[in-house]
Formats: structure tokens, sequence, C-alpha cells
């Protein structure tokens, strides 16, 4: 399948009192078109600001300090001010984090998305109003909900209100960044429906960010497996539950609770997650590792397609 | 939303408000020691008689409570509110002479209200948004040092400098007394009440423009970590549009009330700074008033004064729904 977007070598640090933190530390991927890409990690690991990235929008004391994005030939980190507000939402949108909290209180929803369109295409604002309107209901909602403040919808609606926002301007790549964390466990299978449906409909590249690896694996194409802003695994989803090879993503899919009986333990991977301020030497992962050997303190292991398709960094199996 | 309900209450509010202020109004100017007549009895060597017969005209020989109740009569049930007769314009009624000076002090503190609004808004958001620059270093070190400065230092060290050292404005009165006009609609004339204005104005603005800085800054830090700001700025918004219109519209609400609990703030150094540049206000007028033991004038400078805060408040209350979406009465 053709490439749409490249992540090469990306590393993004901020730069704090305490010194730099290396938020991501080179990370390289592509996403092809029309595919799902999961990012599975824990909260902290470099997750979102890999998609923060990817539309350049890291902010000070953060910086992207390495690495090349490209996107349909076009390196995104060398784009003029101008040609990055183009690219923006045109060609890559994204749904955030909070679904309470992306979208302004004090505008009305369908003027948010109408802004969207407003900025890139040159229409009035009757027509992308009407838009606005079309895409509240693709996505389900009430026509007269145009109107409505934020604070009128629930979360669900609200986070339903960016879909609609996400897809005004049929973009290439959306970038899901945890759209279900804040909703109720009904509505986020109603959300995650609703993406999914989207993605098929308009032949979206959709990178789906999550620390739910469970939900991730019902909808994802293939996935990334990230730890303390580094790739560990990279792999279809079959393959890589059939057969991982890092032992954090074991550690992962081992702590998967399913339907546990009553009075047994829930396991955990011992330990957690290192200090990003400090130079990790070896493995990041080799604190915890149950099954590290003396040279994970020392080598970092490279990223390493070891079968077709399958990439994973440890010092084992490479 | 408003509620029928909430703008009951709130109105009801208003008239408690009213009746509390009528009652501290009368008091307080006889709270002042000694007493009008005593203070004319002495600095014009008067006879006792002429004391005794000055007290009965103005009705001080009678008891306070039937004082009161004419008082609260005479201002209640009349339009204009009748505060009596001036001591010290006698015998000018003192709605004339307050709304002779009124419109001065009207004009000042609009003026000034507005630059010191707009002035601060735009440093605050300024600073906020080149956070960690020196020109967010500057604003906030100059903001604290001038919130903590009082009116009337700020008023002599700018007659001094653009008075004395620098004379480009005039720092004294509201017009150049000594031409006559035959119509206030003159572009010289305009230019001269401008000239008149300008140092008052601006020792009103220098002195409170900060707190609207310091507050609007905070704000404008906070809003900006919204999610929404992101949002917008990965909708390709330019930076303008996300300054203004998505983050600086939500980070001024809270500023609009301030702006409305200062008016009694800014009238207080109002009268001070009137005083200072002899602009002729209800400032000099209250001040004039208070030497002379004048109780009419200031009973009928505090009533004004009162009623116009109460009326600000309200509105602002009522406005406010209009202004952010989220809330309910």
């Amino acid at each position: 399948m053709e490439t749409l977007l490249e992540v090469k070598n990306l590393s993004v640090s901020y730069f704090t009192r305490r010194g730099e933190i290396k938020a991501v530390d080179g990370i390289s991927f592509n996403i092809r078109r029309g595919e799902i890409f999961g990012i599975a990690g824990e909260s902290g690991c470099g997750k979102s600001t890999i998609a923060m990235s990817i539309l350049r929008l890291i902010r000070p004391p953060g910086r992207i300090v390495d690495g090349e994005i490209i996107f349909d030939g076009t390196n995104v980190l060398q784009m003029s001010q101008e040609e990055l507000r183009n690219f923006r939402w045109k060609k890559v949108s994204m749904v955030f984090q909070g679904a309470m909290n992306s979208l302004n209180p004090v505008h009305r929803i369908g003027s948010q998305i109408a802004e969207a369109i407003l900025i890139h295409d040159d229409v009035s604002r009757r027509e992308a109003l009407k838009r606005a309107e079309e895409l509240l209901t693709l996505v389900g909602i009430e026509r007269s909900r145009l109107k409505d403040y934020p604070h009128q919808l629930s979360g669900g609606m609200r986070q339903r209100a960016v879909i609609a926002m996400a897809l005004a301007l049929n973009p290439k790549l959306l970038i899901a960044d945890e759209p279900t964390t804040a909703l109720d466990v009904v509505v986020q299978r109603q959300v995650l429906d609703l993406l999914m449906d989207m993605q098929r409909r308009f032949d979206l590249s959709l990178i789906f960010i999550s620390h739910d690896i469970s939900t991730m694996a019902g909808l994802s194409d293939r996935i990334a497996i990230m730890y303390a802003g580094r790739l560990m695994e990279l792999a279809d989803t079959k393959e890589l539950f059939s057969s991982p090879l890092h032992a954090y993503t074991r550690g992962l899919i081992k702590s998967l609770t399913g339907f546990v009986h009553k009075g047994r333990r829930l396991w955990s991977i011992p330990g957690s997650p290192p200090d990003l301020d400090a130079d990790i030497p070896g493995c990041s992962f080799e604190p915890r590792c149950q099954e590290r050997s003396d040279r994970c303190s020392s080598n970092t292991p490279g990223l390493m397609e070891v079968e077709p398709h399958h990439y994973v960094a440890c010092n084992r199996v490479t | 939303m408003i509620s029928a309900r909430y703008i009951i209450r709130r109105t009801a509010n208003s008239f408690v408000t009213y009746a509390a202020a009528l009652a501290l109004i009368f008091a307080i100017p006889r709270l002042i020691p000694g007493s009008p007549e005593e203070l004319m009895a002495s600095s014009y060597r008067l006879p006792g008689e002429v004391a005794a017969e000055l007290r009965h005209r103005f009705g001080l020989d009678q008891p306070l409570t039937t004082q009161f109740v004419k008082y609260i009569s005479n201002v209640i049930l009349k339009f204009p509110p009748d505060f009596g007769i001036s001591y010290s314009y006698y015998p000018a009624p003192v709605w004339q002479v307050v709304t002779t000076y009124l419109p001065w002090t009207i004009f000042l503190l609009t003026l000034s209200s507005v630059v010191t609004a707009a002035l601060g808004l735009l440093l605050g958001v300024l600073s906020a948004w080149k956070r960690g620059s020196i020109v967010e270093t500057l604003v906030s070190g100059v903001s604290m040092f001038l919130l903590s400065t009082p009116y009337f230092w700020i008023a002599m060290i700018l007659i001094m400098v653009f008075g004395v050292y620098l004379p480009i404005f005039p720092v004294a009165g509201a017009y150049t007394s000594t031409v006559i006009y035959d119509t206030p609609f003159r572009l010289d004339y305009i230019c001269d009440v401008l000239a008149h204005a300008a140092l008052p104005v601006m020792s009103l603005v220098i002195s409170s423009f900060a707190s609207y800085t310091i507050i609007m800054r905070d704000n404008m830090v906070s809003t900006l970590g919204e999610d929404y700001i992101t949002t917008a700025m990965a909708k390709g918004v330019k930076t303008r549009s996300i300054i203004w219109r998505h983050a600086a519209r939500n980070a001024m609400l809270p500023v609009v009330t301030l702006f409305i609990l200062r008016l009694g703030t800014i009238l207080g150094g109002a009268i001070v700074t009137e005083a200072v540049f002899s602009y002729p206000g209800v400032g000099s007028l209250l001040f004039n008033a208070i030497l002379n033991q004048d109780y009419p004038v200031v009973q009928g400078f505090f009533y004004v004064i009162t009623v116009m805060v109460i009326i600000a408040n309200y509105f602002a209350d009522l406005l406010y729904v209009f202004m952010d979406p989220r809330v309910k009465y």
C-alpha cells in the first residue's frame, strides 16, 4: 500500500528548569493510505507529543529537535507559516483528548465548524454554516443543535461535533488522540463506531492513539507500542497479539483483564516508567523487564524488522 | 438565559442597597466633627443671634428624626430630588450645583475608564502571549509598581513633568477660561478641553490600568493553555484571531466584573485627582463641600454617585448573561 505519512527519526524535547525532557526519542514509522494505525502506551510515553508534532503544534518549552515528517512528499517541518496554515486541518485534522474542552465554550457549535471551513475554502459564511449543518447530520446530531453552545451538549454529542469538525475539509489523515477517554463506556462505543464508519466512508487514514490496547485490537490494522518516548514494537494487529516479541508488549497483553474469576488478582507489570529528564543509556524498559540480560543496561536496541512487517526493539530478539 | 424571577430578585436587591445608601448619606456628613453654623460663625465672626438664625433657616435646629423624615420625603418623592439649598453656594439649590459640575466628571471618568480598560487589556494580552520574554517581565514589573502607587503622587509627578519641565499640557481647570466661545461645538474648543483633560486622565489611567493588566494576563495565560486553543491552532486559525477571538474573548469575562466593581474606586480617585488639577467636576465640589461642612451638597453628591454605581452594577449583572453563554440566572 502507498505511504501517506512518513515519520523519520522524530525527536521532541521539553526544555524545563530541570533540564531537557526527551518526550519522543528518535521514532520512525509510516502511515499508509486508508489504514488505521494504532499507537499504544502508558500515559506520558509520548503518544500525544507525536500527534501534536505531525501538525507542528508543539509549543514552548517543547521543541522538535530532530527528524522529518513527510506528508505526501512534503516535509511538514520545513513548511512556511502560510503553507503550514493551509496544511493544518485541510490535509490532517485531529480529534483531541479532552472531549469536554476542545470546543470553545463561548462560540456556537455551528460557527466553530464553519470557522474551519471559512479559513480554508473560499465560501460565504452562509454556505459554511450550511455545510456545518450537513456535517452535524452526518455524525448523528440534529440540525437544530447548530446554534447550541458546547455546554448545552452531552459529552458524547460534543465529541461527535468535534468529529464533524474534523471531517469538515475532507482531510486525508485524521489523528484521534484518546478520543473516548473522557466518555462513559456506552458512549465510548458509539463514538468509536462513528469514527470507524467515517474512516471507511471517506477512505481516511486514521491514527488512533490510546492507552487501551484491548479497544485498539478490534479497530487497528497495525499497532505501534511505545514506551518512555521510544518505539518498542510495531506489527500487524493480528501478528502483534498472536506472537508478541517484546517483553513490554507481552506484559501489556497479559495485563488485559477480560473476564477474571472472582478472587484472582489482576496482573500488572511491576515498577513504573523512568523519568525522562535523565539520559537512559540502555533499553528504557530494562529496569522493569523480566527477561533482561547484562547488555540491556548499556546497549540501546534499535527498531529492527525481524519478520516481514514486524519490527521490534529488543536486545534478546536482535 | 435570564429568568423573570432573577430580574425581580436583582431589582429588589438594588432597591435594598439604595435604601441603605439613603440612610448612610444622611448620617455621614453629620458625623463630621463640628457643625456648619459654628464654622460660619467662627470664620465670619458672626454674632450668636445670626448663627441661631442660620441654624433655623437651614432646619438644623429641628430634631434629627424630623430632619431625616424631611430629607427622605424630599429625595424620594420629588423629581429632581430636593436636597435643599447649598450653604456655601447660597441660594442655589443643591441639585443645580451638582448638575453644573457633574458633566465634567462624567466626561473625565468615561474617557479615563475607556482608556484604562483598553490599555490594561491590551498590555495583559500582550504580556500573556509573549510569556517568558522581556516584554512580559517589563509589563509585569511596571504594572506591579504602578499598582502600589497612589493617584495623587502620580498626579503631582505629571504636573512636574508635563506642566513644569516640559510645559505641554495645562495643569489646571477644564478649559481656558479667558477665551469665550459662542458655541461649544468648535474644534479649537474641543482641543482645548482635551488638552486640559490630558493630565487628569493620564494620572487616572496610569494609576489604575495595572489592575486590568495583571488580571487579564493571568486569565489569558490559563486560557491559552486550554484545549480549545490547541484545536483552533490545529484548524489553521490565524494567530491574531486565536489571540482575540478565541483567547481574549474568554479571558475578558472576569475583567468586565472588575470594570464595574472598580467604578467606585475610580470615583474616589477622581475626587483627589480633580482636587489636584482644580478640575471643575463633582470631585472638586465635594472636596470644598466637606471643608465647608455643606451638608446638602455632600448629600447630593453621594446620592448621585451611589445611584450611578447601583445602576451600573445592575446592568453589568444582566449584561454578563449575554457575554458568557454558560451563565444562567
